[in-house]
């Protein structure tokens, strides 16, 4: 992953492309920022240092969340926290969040050359790494910043009118 | 009462997910185990292994990384280039003796992961922020509900 301040900032980018296309209310904006945080939940299992293993002889790995899988359940407990008419919005643009925090981490450093199968589980395929920067390369936020407040500005003149 | 199924169910489904990948991707190429590897290496010779592990060495013309309980002298990068407790990535060919030759390697020191880290409280920061600017917690259905004028 880049770090997450580039993901929630070009969250925003994608964000408010989503709601001007669905034609959505702005409360909703914000969403699509905590979805593009929400896949990097399970890099908490990497701090703790139980990312991958075998527990009762069941192997597991806490990864199989950093998918397009993982981005559609984190989504959906996203949206069960919302009241109950927010909810079905709410999943698509949690959903927004996940996809563009695992589209920005296939440009990511890997030295095999080789992305994480980010469309587990309907597809175990492994994508080429674009190998763009590394998750420590911090000449990402100043782009990022850039481009999420040229859609500010946008955003701002269009509500101005 | 629906909202508890649902959730559960949610939550089965991420542990189906857990699951689901350690069987298809543990100790294979994308995800190998460092610990397997180690535990009958001579039958692994030859393999190309992509390993993330901690520099535990780096002296008299040599490197040692160290991932589970898995360490190799690694043939690059150079002594020079890095620390011990530095993070690496390498890619290459084991060899006997507990060697890879190395055909790419990435490094990361603790200084740069400790940055990566500060920057990303800084984003969780802002996207709970601005969430929590236009949506509240309604007590009454334990909920976030949009806050009044959106």
């Amino acid at each position: 992953m880049p770090d997450l301040l580039t993901h929630v900032l070009i969250a925003y980018v994608f964000g408010a492309a989503a709601v001007w296309w669905a034609d959505t209310p702005d409360r909703y904006l914000p969403v699509v920022l905590v979805g593009a945080a929400a896949p990097d939940a399970m890099k908490a299992t990497v701090l703790l240092g139980v990312t991958t293993g075998t527990a009762f002889g069941v192997p597991y790995s806490f990864w199989g969340l950093h998918t397009l899988g993982g981005v559609a359940v984190l989504s959906g407990i996203g949206a069960v926290t919302l009241a109950a008419s927010e909810r079905r919005t709410g999943f698509w643009l949690l959903a927004c969040g996940g996809v563009s925090h695992l589209v920005l981490d296939l440009f990511v450093l890997r030295v095999d050359g080789v992305a994480p199968p980010y469309l587990f589980p309907v597809s175990g395929w492994l994508p080429p790494a674009a190998n763009l920067y590394t998750s420590t390369d911090l000449w990402t936020i100043p782009v990022a910043l850039a481009l999420a407040l040229a859609v500010l500005v946008m955003r701002r003149r269009a509500a101005a009118g | 009462m629906r909202r508890l199924v649902i959730l559960l169910g949610l939550c089965l489904a991420a542990a189906a997910l857990v699951v689901g990948f350690g069987v298809q991707f543990n100790g294979t190429d994308a995800y190998p185990d460092a610990e397997g590897i180690d535990a009958d290496y001579d039958a692994h010779v030859g393999e190309t292994v992509h390993i993330w592990g901690e520099v535990t060495a780096a002296e008299k013309g040599y490197v040692v990384v160290t991932a589970d309980t898995l360490s190799l002298r690694v043939s690059d990068p150079a002594p020079d280039d890095v620390a011990v407790g530095d993070q690496v990535q390498v890619y290459g060919r084991l060899a006997p003796g507990q060697r890879l030759v190395t055909t790419a390697s990435d490094v990361q020191s603790p200084e740069a992961l400790r940055n990566m880290y500060a920057v990303s409280i800084v984003g969780i920061a802002l996207a709970a922020g601005s969430f929590l600017r236009r949506w509240r917690v309604d007590t009454d259905r334990w909920a976030f509900v949009p806050r009044e004028g959106e």
